[in-house]
């Protein structure tokens, strides 16, 4: 029982030499934390509003139009001030004092009329390649509503011109039941004169339903229009006179039926039949923070670990007491699973109270399995301490060991899949975020909490394996470091 | 007056495995030999004493005993047993305390007295044995104060009592009294000595020269060479080329009678001391022998002594006389 006499001595000195360091564990730990949460909680889940300036001649139509422009951006754009002076305003622009210019073309109406697009301009001073993108996304969807507007605009011209149409179709269609009556009667002189009417009132619908028609979305009206003034002709025929009114009433039936329908729709559906919509269907969606949350746990577990195990084995290179090591009947797997039990509890005490702080505390999801978010964090925990005697490994001082726990914090924040998922990642340089502990744990307390889904066995079997590697990579280690000093 | 335990073949009867062996070990670090052909050998249950300059090799010598450090050349032994061969259990026969402190300086002195004994693998209870070891170098008071908050004797102490927690047959103490105050060095001395007593053996370096008279026997080391290993008496005898006695004439004494004085038998050589012509320094094989006889020959020759003692000079004089002797 000696050797366990000997491997439990690490448990207690490490949990003292902690506790009596709060500043060491506010520094690892709290630290890290409210910066993660400041970046979770203070991130936007819109874009910012950029202060515009308008430039625009002095036009009213065009004013009307900047206008607005600026009505369907809001939220998005906040008007400084509309300004006739482009060069004046590039230079507000370029002083730092509006964000973002939006010049309307001169003249655009002429230049559509003249079959050409009339250019909208954006200009903006943004350094940061994100921004700028998203300013030229932003841009495609703001031309594209203005489009839609004016689109929109004419089409409900389209609907107050329909409603005068809709009564011509009706009255042609009381003159046709006159004529019908008249024909029936045999008053062929009055028959004459009622068709010749009919004649007329059918032509001026044939010019004018027709377009209306085709705007309002039925494919047969435009033919049924153009043949009005055939039907008209072909009821001139006293024999066929029946069926050709019958078939004329037909038209006129449906002309004022596509007409009636088109102006009962609204310009918006309209000019964009369609619109997107997504759906989520991993539960409910989530904040910002909810899904960086979780991974915050895995990048400051392994952070503790790493700095508590890396630090602790150089120091005591440094003060001497692995030479104490060496003279006592102290065996390498005793110190090595000591301070993994030692280190493994303080781990497990500092994740359980953030996760804890996180799920009922702020209300982070979790979705899934108690026993298989455990199961992860036990695997990041035991991959982590291998990792920290690795670092001592390598690190002939306390602050070299620091450096490298920086720097290995540095590379689990950009390439684990913490801030940006490593599918954005070009393929030659994704793979390196794999080589991490960390990158698996992330995927999997991901999973576990956010989709509430069982970590994926083929990533638990990696990471299970990398604790076995750097375990027995720390065993190597510290052997090396009792043998040889 | 100086005190200084007995020889322990004065004490017991010599043992046939001697407890600490080395031979012909030399130590090759960085293209320079810290230690050459080194030759010794610690009976069980006496205090060897290493002394010797810093830099000189004490502290390799140490780290190729508790098999820290390979030799590059020669046989070490403790125990028996050459200490890279060392199984654990032999190891938990063996007491170490570090030139440096080594224990952590957030726990208290309790708590580091407690790891210690567990990776000894002591298991529980052991108070009763943490208290013991903690009254006997006196910090079982501040057994709660942490080792930052103590003072350099304090850590000292503490790193004794973590050498002797886990009562080991041979300790190995690397200047147990380097920065203590002279009282302090005192009572760690009488510590050791009470170890030794007890059946313990104690390989002791040190750069305080005057500590070789609490050994039982000394080897002095100089520039990685043993020049001495001796009793400290023999160290003495070896340093000057016999015993000393200081003679006080109550007259000034003439260049006559120094020479015939030079020429009896028990003196070995004579030396003015001081400017009065009164003082003289004499090397003798055995002091006590001789002082009757040089008395009655001053008598005889109606030459009045105002004293005559044997002088013991300080191991500080011992010491630069034997290292300039061995570098001459």
């Amino acid at each position: 029982m000696r050797w366990l006499v000997r491997t439990l001595a690490f448990p207690t000195k490490e949990a003292v030499e902690v506790l009596r360091q709060p500043r060491l564990l506010l520094v690892l730990v709290i630290g890290p934390f409210l910066i993660l949460l400041v970046f979770g909680a203070g991130l936007r889940d819109t874009d910012p509003a950029l202060s515009t300036l308008f430039v625009a001649p002095d036009d009213p139509d065009l004013a009307e139009q900047a206008r607005q422009f600026a009505d369907a951006q809001e939220g998005r754009l906040v008007v400084d001030d509309v300004v006739e002076d482009e060069d004046a305003a590039l230079q507000r622009l370029r002083d730092g004092e509006v964000q973002l210019v939006v010049a309307f073309p001169p003249e655009s109406e002429e230049t559509v009329r003249g079959d050409e697009q009339a250019v909208l301009r954006l200009f903006h001073a943004q350094v940061d390649p994100v921004e700028a993108q998203a300013i030229e996304l932003y841009m495609e969807a703001a031309v594209s509503e203005l489009n839609q507007q004016v689109v929109a605009n004419v089409v409900a011209e389209g609907q107050t011109e329909g409603a005068d149409v809709e009564a011509r179709v009706q009255a042609a269609r009381a003159q046709l039941d006159t004529t019908r009556a008249a024909v029936r009667e045999g008053d062929d002189e009055r028959a004459s004169v009622e068709l010749s009417q009919l004649r007329a009132d059918t032509a001026a619908l044939a010019l004018a339903a027709g377009p209306l028609a085709a705007v309002a979305g039925h494919d047969a009206a435009p033919g049924r229009a153009g043949r009005l003034n055939e039907r008209v002709d072909g009821i001139s025929d006293p024999e066929g006179f029946e069926a050709e009114a019958d078939r004329l009433d037909t038209d006129l039936a449906a002309i004022e039926s596509s007409l009636e329908e088109f102006r009962s729709l609204s310009p918006e559906v309209l000019v964009a039949p369609f619109r997107g919509e997504t759906v989520q269907v991993a539960g409910e969606s989530l904040e910002l923070s909810d899904f960086y949350a979780p991974a915050v746990v895995v990048v400051l577990l392994q952070h503790l670990l790493v700095t508590l195990v890396g630090l602790s084995v150089v120091r005591e290179t440094e003060l001497g007491t692995s030479e104490l090591y060496r003279v006592a009947p102290l065996r390498v797997g005793e110190l090595v699973v000591g301070k993994y039990l030692a280190f493994g509890a303080i781990g497990a005490l500092v994740t359980a109270a953030l996760v804890a702080a996180l799920v009922f505390g702020l209300g982070v999801p979790m979705r899934g399995d108690w026993l298989q978010l455990v199961t992860v964090l036990v695997a990041v925990l035991l991959a982590s301490a291998g990792l920290g005697f690795c670092v001592a490994g390598v690190s002939r001082t306390d602050s070299q060991a620091v450096q490298y726990t920086m720097l290995l914090l540095l590379a689990t924040i950009f390439l684990s899949g913490f801030v940006l998922s490593l599918d954005r990642f070009i393929p030659q340089f994704g793979w390196i975020g794999w080589l991490l502990p960390t990158t698996y744990g992330v995927e999997m307390i991901r999973q576990v909490m956010l989709r509430g889904v069982a970590p994926s066995p083929i990533l638990l079997g990696i990471l299970v394996g990398y604790a076995v590697l750097l375990g027995a990579l720390g065993w190597l280690s510290a052997r090396w470091r009792l043998l040889r000093g | 007056m100086q005190t200084h335990a007995p020889s322990s073949s004065e004490r017991r009867p010599p043992r046939p495995a001697p407890a600490i062996l080395a031979r012909g070990v030399r130590q090759r670090l960085g293209g320079t030999d810290v230690v050459n052909g080194l030759d010794i050998e610690v009976s069980p249950g006496t205090i060897f004493g290493f002394i010797g300059p810093s830099g000189s090799g004490k502290t390799t010598t140490i780290r190729m005993l508790t098999g820290i450090q390979q030799p590059t050349e020669g046989r070490v032994e403790v125990l028996g047993k050459p200490p890279a061969a060392f199984s654990t259990k032999d190891r938990a026969r063996i007491g170490y305390l570090p030139q440096l402190s080594v224990l952590f300086p957030e726990l208290s002195l309790w708590q580091n007295l407690s790891f210690v004994a567990s990776i000894y693998g002591m298991g529980w209870p052991r108070r009763r044995r943490l208290r013991r070891v903690l009254e006997l170098v006196e910090l079982w008071d501040d057994r709660r104060k942490r080792l930052r908050d103590a003072s350099g004797g304090m850590q000292r102490r503490l790193a004794l009592a973590a050498a002797l927690v886990h009562d080991p047959e041979v300790m190995f103490l690397d200047e147990p009294t380097a920065g203590v105050d002279p009282m302090l060095r005192r009572k760690f001395w009488e510590r050791l000595e009470a170890l030794r007593d007890e059946g313990r053996t104690l390989f002791v370096t040190t750069q305080y020269v005057g500590e070789a008279a609490f050994c039982d026997v000394v080897g002095v080391i100089s520039d990685g060479w043993l020049v001495a290993l001796d009793t400290p008496d023999g160290l003495r005898r070896r340093a000057f080329g016999g015993q000393l006695l200081d003679i006080r004439t109550v007259g000034p004494l003439d260049e006559a009678t120094m020479a015939q004085l030079f020429r009896l038998e028990p003196v070995l050589r004579c030396d003015r001391v001081g400017a009065d012509r009164q003082q003289l320094r004499v090397v003798v094989e055995r002091a006590a022998e001789a002082i009757p006889r040089i008395a009655d020959w001053f008598d005889d020759r109606g030459v009045p002594l105002e004293s005559i003692r044997e002088d013991q000079p300080p191991f500080d004089d011992v010491f630069v006389a034997l290292v300039q002797g061995s570098r001459s």
